[in-house]
């Protein structure tokens, strides 16, 4: 098992950190059949993924995305997690897009990892507030261009070596 | 060609006088007695502890703050700011802050919703005081929300360190 199979498991285990990294990751190792997601949720309106124990649905409707997500076996969605406005120029859309299932993909994969982690079954579904795609989530909310400076100065974590690596 | 507006037929109410001052009543009754309809909500939060689940789990030694936010009636989700402060050199600082989180009310008992992730990872195992605290909002489906704020009461020692921020 690879670290990155290793986080599918990890659940409420993964620490912040990790999440970023994770987010890092994926945004660049899936960046393709992301790319391909992206158009076919912009063309058709909706689209479904699955990560570790998580089914994604999503739904694009008047320049917003947002998802929705329940654990694969599960029988409702619950309202949408995170919404986000795309804009009108297409080539920026998917760019965005690509971001967005990113985001979601950590956010399922750490509420709902792989069957055989104990979690919480008195748990809720929980997730930073502020997305790593928004610059805010690096200056906690106290503006983009802190934001931009914070991650300028950040070099890439130990965790995103080891993502990439093993 | 000139429009003429049926204005008698608009004025004309169809509603009986009685009925209708009954609505007014009602309506104001019950928007007069929105600020009942305001639920109570608590938040609990755990004291700072080194996490034997998270040992038995991943082998890492880590400290661990467990946030609990409950209300008299189902919530959609709460939003917290939440850190945890150490005691160093006789000052009070911040040792890590987890920023904003968000955690949707527990499928479960839908008047709770659990912040059960936040943790971080031990620099060594030296003794060390440490206190959390948060604070947000919690927010309802009527568009009704909900100031909750708390901490771990006192400063209590943790075999743990951290690298303050």
């Amino acid at each position: 098992m690879n670290f990155y199979e290793e986080c599918l498991t990890l659940g409420q285990y993964l620490s912040q950190e990790e999440k970023v990294s994770l987010y890092q990751y994926l945004l660049t190792s899936k960046r393709n059949s992301y790319e391909i997601e992206a158009r076919k949720l912009l063309r058709e309106g909706v689209h479904t993924s699955f990560i570790a124990n998580g089914e994604i649905n999503y739904r694009f409707s008047k320049n917003v995305v947002s998802y929705t997500s329940r654990e694969i076996d599960s029988l409702e969605f619950p309202s949408a997690i995170r919404e986000l406005y795309l804009g009108k120029v297409q080539f920026r859309s998917v760019d965005k897009l690509c971001r967005f299932f990113a985001q979601a993909e950590v956010d399922v994969l750490s509420n709902f990892p792989l069957p055989g982690t104990h979690q919480n079954p008195d748990r809720s579904f929980s997730f930073n507030t502020i997305p790593y795609y928004d610059l805010n989530y690096y200056s906690n909310g106290k503006g983009k261009l802190r934001g931009l400076l914070v991650k300028l100065r950040k070099v890439d974590s130990e965790i995103l070596i080891k993502l990439r690596t093993f | 060609m000139s429009i003429t507006f049926p204005v008698k037929q608009i004025l004309k109410f169809k509603v009986p006088g009685v009925l209708a001052l009954g609505l007014v009543l009602g309506q104001f009754l019950m928007t007069g007695n929105q600020s009942n309809t305001i639920p109570n909500c608590t938040l609990e939060v755990e004291r700072p502890h080194t996490s034997t689940s998270l040992y038995e789990k991943r082998k890492i030694n880590a400290i661990k703050l467990n946030l609990v936010s409950e209300c008299d009636s189902p919530q959609r989700f709460t939003t917290l700011q939440a850190d945890i402060q150490i005691i160093k050199n006789d000052n009070q600082i911040t040792a890590h802050d987890f920023g904003s989180i968000t955690a949707k009310s527990s499928k479960k008992n839908p008047s709770k919703a659990y912040f059960l992730d936040l943790f971080l990872e031990c620099k060594s195992s030296e003794t060390a005081l440490y206190l959390g605290q948060a604070s947000g909002n919690v927010y309802f489906d009527n568009g009704v929300t909900v100031p909750v704020s708390g901490n771990s009461i006192k400063f209590l020692p943790v075999d743990c360190t951290l690298g303050a921020k």
